[in-house]
């Protein structure tokens, strides 16, 4: 994605403010009333069943959602809701048993898996519940995998990986292993692995599942800040009350359904302007290659 | 990822210093063992020669068994008091009670050799010299001891090699670097010493010249050795910046994996570079019997033979050989008559191929007058020579070198003609069994050299026999044979064979059993004669200057002969190839039976492949699925597990050539001596092919590969999401 300027960004934030704001008595089902924005990702009567031991689970059970360029959506619900499913089902990991997911008009349901990879690739940046790093390789060549994977040069690459890591405050782990990274530490090094593609949308599950409170906000500082800048779109599944109060749409699941999907755009406007009142996360922590503490926070700005 | 590292910690905390201790104490009893293991024969041959030496020696041996042992009693005293993991102090408890056990083992054979004398010492390798009457000079008691203490030192020995490795892990990892570093000098330093100073082949036979050369080629397939394991991260370094596929291949390979996957990948690489390492020792081999048998055959035949049917005489020769002669790339060519015969003297008959040679033109074309061992070409043109043969020249002839160069018999010449025809009585009477020494010996006694007499035997003419002929029919150069040939004249009661009385002129060696026992040859105008083909003889036999030129040789022959002046179509012209065609056929057809046979065993050890690569499949899923979720398509999965069994089969190939080149070697120039009587041939020959090399290594790797194929499909199957499942 090329780099829009962070003008046109904060003129389209504005502008989408008083979209939804006239939009805002309409209903979530019907986002085709809100002309403003490109639909991005749109997904129609989602279910997936999966067949355990002879008997099949339902997990998702018609989902319906439609995800604008530049948004930010938050996905909430209880554990075992088919959050990490429906995350699946969006970012192509999986097929639904029935329904559409069409990306940008394109029907995704009916790209070839190599298609799919090559999309993967480009437009989706995942971060996974379980992290899910490379064990064998170590922090900055994790990062560097997507770009390894499309078969670009090494040293450029190195270069993009080298500053996202340092933006998530990981400079003094570069040649850590996944297994001698903490937990945060390997949710971060999987955050930057997400960002490096610069891609379109980011998918979250449960980003900052791991972190102190100081290190999630400067994580979610980052997230506010790409997407006012780059207008990258994010999917975040978390159990943070405090995040999901701050996202501008909140889509809450419940046994396989959507249950509400509610617009604010004042939490938006709050976040979008965050990055701009306080400096951004950037700040690494010293670099002390001795210090062992298991979880590495970021220091308070 | 850490634990090991974290199990280690533990260990060096829980035992202080003991692990160290064990550890070298595992290397100096490994040491030891395999010390006293080589030296074991050594020890035997210089008690006969030096009993203080041999004395001193084993008195160190003890010293150093006494001393591991010692050491060992000690580090299992400590073991009980102090509370390390259970696994290590099992190891150390192990190795312990191993060393105690190896003490009284070695103890035993040493006790026997202080206590008797150097003859009792002489049995003291139960095995190796189980055979000899010291060892039944023995009492029962101490040859049981010493057989036990055999079998128990094997066991010992194998268990001490595990136990070794082992224990060498509880080591700090500093220290382990630290060996390997000393380890690499000393071996770095043992090449280039061994390089410049130890010859690379033994000089001469014997087990004396053997061992020189033999230091060499141990420290050098050491250091070699040691040279890749050093060299195999670099390696897999620079590969991983290659592509993004083989990057994932080569860490997946490095990375340290569960205790199974890794056992299975070591054994997996290590089936494959055995099965290599026999398959190229085997093919070397048989070639070496082919080109031996090859050599064998182009010394007694001809490279290429123009003949005809065997009904119509093949006249008119004059002309063809010269124009044969004449033929770019000919170096000779020689006339020859050939007749199916039965040969008798008068101990024994045997059926014979009686060939009526050009005794001047024959060593153009055939080795045969090279292959004589006794007696003289010449004696074939003059066969009157052979009645009075000066003394000295008769000594030197008359021995029957039979027993291939084995013994020199320094005295032999005494041996008498065997077959005085004045009295066929002295003949020995039908004794086939009887060894021929004994015949040597017989005559020996009774009859004298200066009462020979054979001046007014007849002048017949002249034979040269094979080795294997004369040695069947007791013949020595003098001797008269009777050549009967089946088809013989017409009588007054019918056909009647026909016989001739020949004197042998010459006896030959050629190294072809065949040969030996089969070729009788006479001069071309007796052979005519006595086979009644007139003036017409069988076929030319040519030489040509390249052998590998043989058939377009042949080919050019034949078109002169068919298109110049006289034609003659009605020739046939074969070379050596078509001659042999059977042979070579089986010859081939053999190699290609043990290709496959031994291909099996690399087959086998692409089963283990496809074991080690499923499971990889299974323990990396997850990764794969991480990998698929970032974009890489089924193709790239596919390719990076190809690339893992081919990085597993290139490096087994790799190193089973390297270990087939060394036994090569070894089988080449440090010679494994055959029983001549058995296979005709005094060594295990060899011949390297370095294609043959490059296509068992490229099996293997091929074999690999598509032991991969289905595992990395499987791979390529995973749906990410289930991947990612998998924790
Ligand atoms: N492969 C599968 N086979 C059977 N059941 C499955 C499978 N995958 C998921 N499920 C079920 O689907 C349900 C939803 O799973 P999912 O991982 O989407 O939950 P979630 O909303 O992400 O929960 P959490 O917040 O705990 O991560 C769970 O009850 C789970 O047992
Ligand atoms: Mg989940």
């Amino acid at each position: 994605m090329t780099e829009p300027a962070a003008e046109t960004a904060v003129e389209t934030a504005a502008a989408e403010t008083a979209a939804v704001e006239t939009a805002a008595a309409v209903a979530p089902a019907e986002p085709a009333s809100r002309p403003l924005r490109e639909r991005l990702l749109v997904a129609e009567g989602l279910h997936k069943r999966f067949l355990h031991e002879g008997s099949v689970v339902e997990v998702l059970k018609g989902v319906d959602l439609v995800i604008d360029e530049g948004e930010m959506v938050c996905v909430v619900g209880q554990s075992g809701a088919g959050k990490s499913t429906l995350l699946h089902l969006l970012g192509t990991l999986d097929l639904p048993s029935k329904g559409t997911i069409t990306f940008a008009d394109r029907d995704l349901t009916r790209m070839s898996s190599s298609e799919l990879a090559a999309f993967r690739n480009e437009k989706i940046g995942f971060v996974f519940q379980f992290h899910h790093l490379l064990p064998e390789f170590d922090a900055i060549e994790n990062v560097m995998m997507p770009g390894l994977v499309r078969g670009m040069n090494r040293g450029p690459l190195r270069e993009r990986a080298t500053a996202l890591l340092e933006e998530v405050g990981l400079a003094h782990r570069f040649k850590h292993r996944p297994g001698e990274l903490s937990g945060g530490e390997q949710q971060r090094v999987a955050l930057a692995r997400a960002l490096v593609m610069e891609p379109a949308v980011v998918m979250a599950d449960e980003p900052t599942g791991n972190l102190d409170s100081e290190t999630s906000e400067a994580i979610h500082q980052l997230f506010f800040q790409l997407n006012a800048t780059r207008r990258t779109t994010f999917l975040i599944v978390t159990h943070s009350r405090d995040l999901a109060a701050r996202m501008p749409r909140v889509v809450s699941m419940k046994d396989g359904k959507v249950l509400t999907d509610e617009r604010r755009p004042d939490a938006e406007f709050a976040a979008a302007a965050a990055p701009h009142t306080e400096p951004p996360a950037v700040d690494a922590p010293p670099v002390e290659p001795a210090a062992e503490e298991p979880e590495e926070a970021l220091p308070a700005s | 990822m850490a634990r090991p590292e974290a199990r280690a910690d533990a260990v060096r905390q829980s035992f202080g210093p003991l692990p160290l201790v064990h550890g070298l104490l595992a290397l100096v009893c490994l040491g030891g063992f395999i010390a006293i293991a080589a030296a074991w024969p050594a020890l035997w041959q210089l008690a006969l020669a030096d009993a203080g030496l041999a004395y001193g020696i084993a008195g160190g041996f003890l010293g150093l068994v006494a001393l591991t042992g010692l050491l060992a009693l000690l580090a299992h005293r400590r073991t009980r008091r102090v509370q390390p993991g259970y696994r290590g102090r099992g190891r150390l408890m192990a190795r312990s009670l191993h060393s105690v056990v190896a003490l009284l083992v070695t103890l035993v054979p040493l006790a026997i050799f202080f206590h008797g004398s150097t003859k009792a010492f002489e049995t003291g390798f139960a095995f190796s010299y189980a055979h000899d009457e010291a060892y039944y000079a023995l009492p029962m008691v101490l040859r049981t001891a010493l057989i036990i203490s055999g079998v128990v030192a094997v066991v010992a020995l194998l268990l001490d090699l595990i136990l070794a490795i082992s224990t060498w892990f509880l080591l700090p990892e500093r220290f382990r670097k630290g060996f390997w570093l000393v380890f690499d000098a000393l071996a770095l330093a043992g090449f280039v010493w061994a390089t410049a100073t130890l010859p690379i082949r033994p000089e001469e036979e014997g087990l004396e010249f053997v061992l020189e050369p033999g230091i060499r080629l141990a420290l050098t397939s050491l250091f070699a050795l040691r040279v890749t394991v050093r060299a195999l991260p670099f390696v897999m370094h620079s590969l991983e910046r290659v592509t993004f596929e083989l990057t994932i291949a080569a860490r997946h390979l490095r990375s340290k994996k569960s205790g199974f996957l890794a056992a299975i990948g070591g054994l997996s690489i290590l089936a494959v570079s055995v099965s290599t390492c026999m398959l190229t020792a085997v093919l070397s081999v048989m070639g070496g019997f082919r080109d031996d048998l090859k050599q064998k055959i182009l010394g007694n035949q001809a490279h290429i033979v123009v003949d005809q049917d065997e009904e119509r005489p093949f006249e008119g020769w004059d002309d063809v050989l010269g124009r044969v002669r004449g033929i770019d790339g000919v170096e000779g060519a020689t006339p020859f008559v050939r007749g199916e015969v039965m040969v008798s003297s008068t101990s024994n008959r045997a059926g014979a191929v009686l060939r009526g040679i050009d005794p001047e033109s024959v060593g153009d074309v055939t080795d045969l007058v090279d292959n004589i061992t006794n007696g003289r070409m010449d004696y074939l043109i003059h066969p009157d020579r052979l009645l009075n043969l000066p003394a000295e020249e008769r000594r030197s002839i008359l021995p029957l070198d039979i027993e291939l160069g084995s013994d020199d018999e320094g005295d032999a010449p005494e041996i008498e003609v065997i077959d005085d025809p004045a009295e066929p009585a002295a003949a020995p009477e039908e004794a086939d069994d009887e060894p021929i020494r004994d015949l040597d010996e017989f005559l020996r006694e009774d009859a004298p050299l200066d009462q020979t007499e054979v001046a007014d035997a007849d002048v017949l003419p002249g034979i040269v026999v094979g080795k294997e002929l004369a040695r069947t029919l007791r013949l020595f150069v003098g001797d008269e044979l009777d050549v009967v040939s089946p088809l013989g004249e017409l009588g007054p009661a019918g056909p009647m064979p026909k016989a001739r009385r020949f004197r042998v002129a010459a006896i030959f060696y050629s190294g072809m059993y065949e040969y030996d026992m089969k070729m009788a040859y006479v001069l071309l105008p007796n052979a005519q004669r006595f086979l009644s083909t007139g003036g017409a003889i069988s076929g030319i036999e040519v030489k040509t200057r390249e052998v590998d030129r043989a058939p377009e040789i042949a080919q050019a022959i034949a078109d002169e002969l068919e298109t110049g002046t006289p034609g003659r179509p009605e020739l046939r012209v074969q070379d050596w190839q078509e001659l042999n065609k059977n042979l070579f056929g089986a010859l081939a057809l053999e190699k290609l039976a043990m290709f496959v046979t031994l291909g099996i065993a690399i087959l086998i050890a692409g089963f283990c492949v496809f074991g080690t690569l499923t499971l990889m499949v299974q323990e990396k899923g997850r990764e794969v699925g991480i990998l698929q979720a970032m974009g890489t398509r089924a193709r790239a999965v596919v390719s990076i597990f190809l690339w893992e069994g081919f990085l597993i089969g290139i490096y087994g190939a790799l190193m089973g050539l390297g270990m087939g080149y060394v036994v090569v070697f070894i089988l080449e120039h440090f010679g494994v001596k055959l029983n001549p009587e058995v296979y005709y041939i005094d060594r295990l020959p060899v011949h390297t092919d370095p294609m043959e090399f490059v296509a068992v290594g490229v099996s293997a790797v091929v074999i690999c590969l598509v032991a991969t194929l289905f595992p990395a499909y499987l791979a390529s199957r995973m749906r990410p999401v289930d991947a990612l499942r998998q924790l």
